[in-house]
């Protein structure tokens, strides 16, 4: 897992994530994703998800979880909008 | 069929035990029997391959569980949750206009007990049956987001609650108290009409509803409903409260006399499958299936789900003979 090339910059208590190699999505790339965030939350570092692609954001709200990871889309759009 | 070869002592016929509990937890998730089966036919094809995968450490029930829950995200990707009439539309009143049909896509589903309720001893059959009532498996389509998390990691994936209790931001006692919620919201969506155990009555309410429409007897069925009573009847939109609106629509549809019927068991409530002739004297042909809610020996809802196509699922006959 490397920082993704196209990743806006985030201050050093900041993760940035380039999930978007991260196909197929199922259950346990939640499962991964959600650890991940946990870790970094009991480093105390913030994690973010770059490059969401393939039905992860989708994945990630039917499991209830697209407000609790920060999420933004494929390269080139803009990050989700949260309802 | 016997295990494959670097597959330990998993064979066909214990993946085969699981087929029904697991089609009641993807008819849970999904709504709709017809897709349940699809997925659970899917997850253990999709496990059968993967045997030679499968690790002993977690156990096989838990590696299928998430397995078909896996299949159950595919399936719903990109599409709205399934509802009931009265979760989209307002309660109508007045002229009772039956309106457009929406796709069966739209809708929950009603589902035969055989297909999804487990065995066991009397308090596991007594929850088997809760969990599939109507209102209840309407509800699940629509927990909040932070109730279906918890659900998923703690159930699926197996999260401790302190774990989940960290990664959303809150305290283990919000977290355990959030499969309570989910619960509570059941309930609300309930509106008080899960009975407290299946009676014996119900089947006598069910016969006496039969032997209404049987006997062209309009008021004798409006006798049988509770004040709040609710009828809806998917693919349309239309739903109604009351024994007033309820006796006008069933006058309107003038439904009495026409029709045959088959006593069923669905979503662990009283049911019967409904034959109707195309015109009078004709063929009855497979027309409905409706689902009640009984409480207290009365009627509190009428599920009526005008799909034939069910009736092959309850091992019924399209049409029937002389």
């Amino acid at each position: 897992m490397s920082p993704g090339q196209n990743a806006p910059d985030f201050p050093a208590s900041e993760v940035d994530l380039d999930v978007s190699w991260l196909v197929p999505a199922d259950l346990s790339a939640v499962d991964a994703l959600a650890r991940l965030h946990l870790t970094a939350a009991r480093c105390g570092r913030s994690l973010h998800l770059h490059g969401a692609c393939g039905g992860l954001s989708e994945l990630l709200d039917f499991c209830g979880l697209g407000d609790v990871l920060n999420v933004c889309g494929c390269a080139g759009q803009p990050a989700r909008e949260r309802q | 069929m016997s295990g494959l070869p670097g597959s330990g002592a998993v064979t066909a016929e214990q993946l085969e035990e699981y087929r029904r509990e697991l089609t009641g937890y993807c008819y849970r998730m999904l709504g709709s029997i017809h897709e349940a089966e699809d997925a659970v036919q899917d997850a253990m094809l999709r496990a059968w391959r993967a045997l030679d995968r499968f690790e002993d450490r977690e156990g096989l029930r838990p590696w299928l569980y998430r397995i078909a829950t896996n299949v159950c995200i595919d399936l719903s990707k990109g599409r709205a949750r399934r509802a009931l009439p009265m979760d989209v539309a307002a309660v109508q009143t007045g002229e009772l206009v039956r309106g457009d049909a929406r796709p069966e896509a739209f809708w929950v589903g009603p589902a035969p007990d055989q297909m999804v309720l487990s065995g066991g001893d009397p308090e596991d059959q007594a929850l088997s049956r809760e969990s599939v009532r109507i209102a209840f498996i309407a509800a699940l389509q629509h927990l909040a987001p932070r109730q279906r998390a918890v659900l998923i990691l703690r159930d699926v994936l197996r999260w401790r609650a302190a774990e989940v209790a960290v990664l959303l931001e809150t305290s283990t006692t919000a977290v355990n108290s959030a499969l309570r919620r989910a619960r509570e919201a059941i309930d609300d969506a309930d509106r008080d009409l899960t009975p407290s155990e299946p009676a014996a009555d119900d089947h006598a309410v069910l016969a006496a509803y039969i032997d209404a429409f049987e006997r062209d007897d309009v008021e004798g069925l409006v006798a049988l409903l509770r004040e709040d009573a609710i009828l809806e009847m998917p693919p349309f939109e239309l739903w109604m409260r009351g024994p007033a609106d309820i006796r006008k629509w069933m006058l309107k549809a003038d439904a009495f006399g026409q029709e045959r019927f088959a006593p069923v068991g669905a979503n662990g409530s009283p049911a019967v499958a409904v034959y109707r002739p195309r015109e009078p004297g004709g063929v009855p042909q497979a027309f409905s299936v409706q689902v009640l809610d009984v409480v207290d020996g009365r009627i509190g809802a009428i599920h009526v789900f005008l799909d034939p196509t069910l009736f092959g699922l309850f091992g019924l006959p399209s049409e029937l003979g002389d």
